[in-house]
């Protein structure tokens, strides 16, 4: 990456040579948002809205696609990304301090996929892995991906759609069990609860706000839109068909009492050559697990790069050994949950309130300076 | 350079990280049993595991080696196994778990499957029942040259698929028990001789049996339980010296609950069937609707009694609740409906219908 300064206020350059096309929006959308809060969202919004919460569901995922519209409303005018947009809105100093906060926060979600994906490995297959070792490993695997630069990370992120795409398939297994009539009566509960098993889904909804980061990387951005939503739709659907399954196959009290209920249904799963095929998912879950860890860590390596002007591959490395130590200083189930709460709370917030805040700041902004 | 040398690192940090599970170097259980201890004075608490492994030879014979251990908790059993096997225990390839009667009316069974809900290892499918006898015994028995807890799980496999056992496994009991409208219940097993059999279904509430159903009232309650289709037949007497046999060949329930804010629910209950054997002279069109009519009787009758029994024990392993629950707005309370259960008009109403005759006339 060429180590010239851009000028401040406008937004960043990005040679064409470094560009991806705009249907990869589509699986960059798509990959980071389904990573570990798939395997198991459908409790947290349950317990809220109960037999109604594949309306939840369904309903964060389509007033997401409000927030969609929104990012690209404000990215298409700035012509850059949130840092540049931070600088301009708020000054070099307010603004380098928010920018500070989403770069933390990316980097806390990377910590919150490695750890959480660790955890289920270590309570699902392996009781004695090594998560020093294992995560180790794993963030080899993703420097190796980011030494490639972004058009490897949204390669990487292609593959994590496709490669574990059959996976839709083995819900077909828990049909054969379901109870259908569970699912009615419909709307059977108020609007707040519904609300808050809205909000109890949005971990796993939560990354597409990398968009910020990597829209400039984007050829000809205005028209990677509809592949955003696209991939976003996509993401939607999945989870309101898994979360009507789960309502039909489990009872209300018995999902309430299973942590990974995607993860659990698999248990019912009968195929002549594999006895247990949660060992299958879950290994083939990495490949869901690395474009998520990229791009969280590429757009937190890349918010630093931009706001300290040093080469993003000299940040990558220790960036990778801040998150090793500390997702592995995460050690008990309470803990993990506890940071799996926080940062979809943040992330709520983020995305329900801070960007439309966005929006309005730059739209006045625009006015003012119009009006001068 | 760099790429084969991260290759490298990797494959060999990758390697031998966890405990390895080699098939010929562990202890597949595929049943285990649970029983209450034999001597009094020991403490009550205790609980006695009965495990057996089966060894394939490489002549073709299975061996079955029998754990038998006593302890408070049933993980603890299984450390216990390990110390009197040359080979470590595991439990991923569980088949089907009992529990003896004694642990079924007396403790309940719920502490026992709290292990095998949260053992990720031991999946969904795996069949539970109860043992009417001492469960040492029927573990122990030597059903053939076959695995003792592959054995079990045909014998419920194939009798819940095509027979008058209602399926119940490991994932469906706890479906209904943490549901809010159904309680569960299990078959019973024991032996006969060199073979084992299913005698019944125990029903159970809060993890307790509190009745049963014998082996004669399967068909009806699997009517009133689930829509089927078996290859079981099932025999109606039209008159002392004469009766049929007829083979079902699909069988519907439909619940009415169109007045049940009046506390009343109707059960149709729906048959197609093929006679399979009839002992009277000609089979006329007359002597067809005797026997239709004479099975539907018979069959409510049945029916009947059973839901009456069900209702005076407050017990729903029909699922009635969940089926009322589902057309019911607002908060549904299981204790409230517990208690309009009881007192519930629930009528049955069977209807046969014999659509063939076999090859001969």
């Amino acid at each position: 990456m060429s180590e010239r300064r851009w000028p401040t206020l406008s937004g960043p350059v990005v040679k064409d040579q470094y560009k991806v096309s705009p249907f990869l929006v589509f699986y960059l959308v798509h990959s980071v948002q389904v990573g570990v809060g798939v395997m198991g969202f459908q409790r947290i919004s349950a317990r809220a809205a109960g037999n109604d919460a594949w309306i939840s569901v369904f309903v964060a995922g389509l007033s997401l696609h409000i927030i969609i519209f929104l990012i690209y409303k404000i990215l298409n005018k700035e012509k850059g990304d949130i840092i540049s947009l931070h600088k301009n809105l708020f000054g070099k100093w307010l603004g380098g301090l928010l920018s500070c906060i989403v770069i933390c926060y990316f980097i806390a979600m990377s910590i919150t996929v490695l750890r959480t994906y660790i955890e289920v490995i270590q309570v699902w297959i392996f009781p004695d892995l090594n998560k020093w070792l294992f995560g180790g490993v794993f963030l080899l695997l993703t420097y190796y991906c980011l030494s490639g630069g972004f058009r490897v990370v949204a390669g990487i992120s292609f593959f994590g759609v496709v490669l574990p795409f059959y996976l839709v398939l083995t819900m077909l297994f828990p049909i054969f069990y379901g109870h259908f009539q569970d699912l009615l009566p419909v709307f059977n509960h108020s609007f707040k609860e519904i609300y808050e098993g809205a909000k109890g889904s949005s971990l796993s909804f939560l990354g597409f706000t990398t968009l910020f980061l990597y829209y400039p990387f984007i050829k000809e951005p205005e028209k990677s839109h509809s592949w955003a939503q696209g991939g976003h739709l996509l993401t939607t659907i999945m989870y309101t068909v898994i979360m009507i399954v789960t309502i039909a196959y489990f009872s209300t009290a018995q999902l309430e009492k299973t942590i990974w209920a995607t993860l659990t249904t698999w248990k019912i799963a009968e195929m002549p050559f594999v006895q247990r095929f949660e060992y299958i998912g879950i290994a083939s879950w990495a490949l869901v697990i690395l474009p998520n860890l990229c791009i969280t860590v590429w757009a937190g390596g890349r918010g630093i790069r931009r706001l300290l002007n040093v080469s993003q591959r000299s940040v990558t490395l220790p960036l990778l050994f801040l998150i090793l130590i500390v997702s592995s200083l995460f050690a008990k189930r309470e803990n993990i949950d506890l940071l799996n709460e926080y940062t979809s709370k943040v992330g709520f917030y983020f995305v329900y309130i801070y960007v439309p805040l966005l929006f309005v700041l730059q739209y006045v902004k625009s006015k003012v300076v119009k009006a001068k | 350079m760099r790429r084969s040398f991260y290759l490298f690192l990797c494959i060999l940090l990758l390697t031998g990280c966890v405990q390895q599970s080699i098939l010929d170097d562990i202890q597949m259980i595929t049943i285990i049993g649970y029983d209450l201890p034999d001597s009094e004075e020991e403490d009550d608490d205790l609980i006695k595991g009965i495990a057996v492994a089966p060894q394939y030879h490489a002549d073709g014979k299975i061996e079955n080696t029998v754990f038998v251990e006593t302890a408070k908790l049933s993980k603890e059993i299984r450390s216990q196994y390990n110390a009197e096997s040359p080979k470590p225990i595991v439990s991923g390839k569980l088949e089907i778990a009992l529990f003896s009667r004694d642990i079924a009316e007396t403790e309940g069974v719920m502490s026992l499957i709290d292990t095998l809900q949260r053992d990720p290892s031991i999946g969904s499918r795996v069949f539970l029942g109860i043992s009417n006898g001492d469960t040492e015994e029927l573990l122990r028995t030597n059903y053939g040259n076959v695995d003792t807890g592959t054995y079990f799980q045909d014998i419920l496999k194939h009798n819940s698929k095509h027979g008058m056992l209602p399926e119940m496994n490991l994932h469906s009991f706890l479906y209904s028990h943490f549901s809010e409208g159904s309680d569960p219940f299990l078959p019973i097993l024991d032996s006969d001789g060199d073979k084992g059999k299913i005698i019944g279904i125990g029903l159970l509430d809060d993890g307790k049996m509190v009745s049963e159903l014998d082996a004669e009232s399967l068909f009806t309650f699997k009517i009133l339980h689930e829509k089927f289709s078996s290859n079981d037949s099932f025999s109606v007497k039209i008159d002392p010296d004469n009766y049929a046999a007829i083979y079902n060949i699909a069988s519907k329930r439909k619940i009415n609950y169109k007045s049940r804010e009046e506390n009343k629910i109707k059960i149709t209950g729906n048959i197609l069937g093929v006679i399979k054997e009839y002992s009277g002279h000609a089979l006329t069109p007359e002597a067809l609707k005797e026997i239709e009519l004479t099975m539907e009787k018979d069959i409510e009758k049945r029916g009947a009694k059973m839901i009456q029994s069900f209702q005076e024990l407050g017990i729903d392993p029909l699922s009635l609740g969940n089926a009322v629950r589902s057309k019911t707005r607002g908060e549904f309370d299981s204790e409230k409906w517990i208690e309009k259960y009881k007192q519930m008009d629930i009528s049955f109403d069977m209807k046969v219908k014999i659509t063939e005759s076999g090859i001969i006339e």
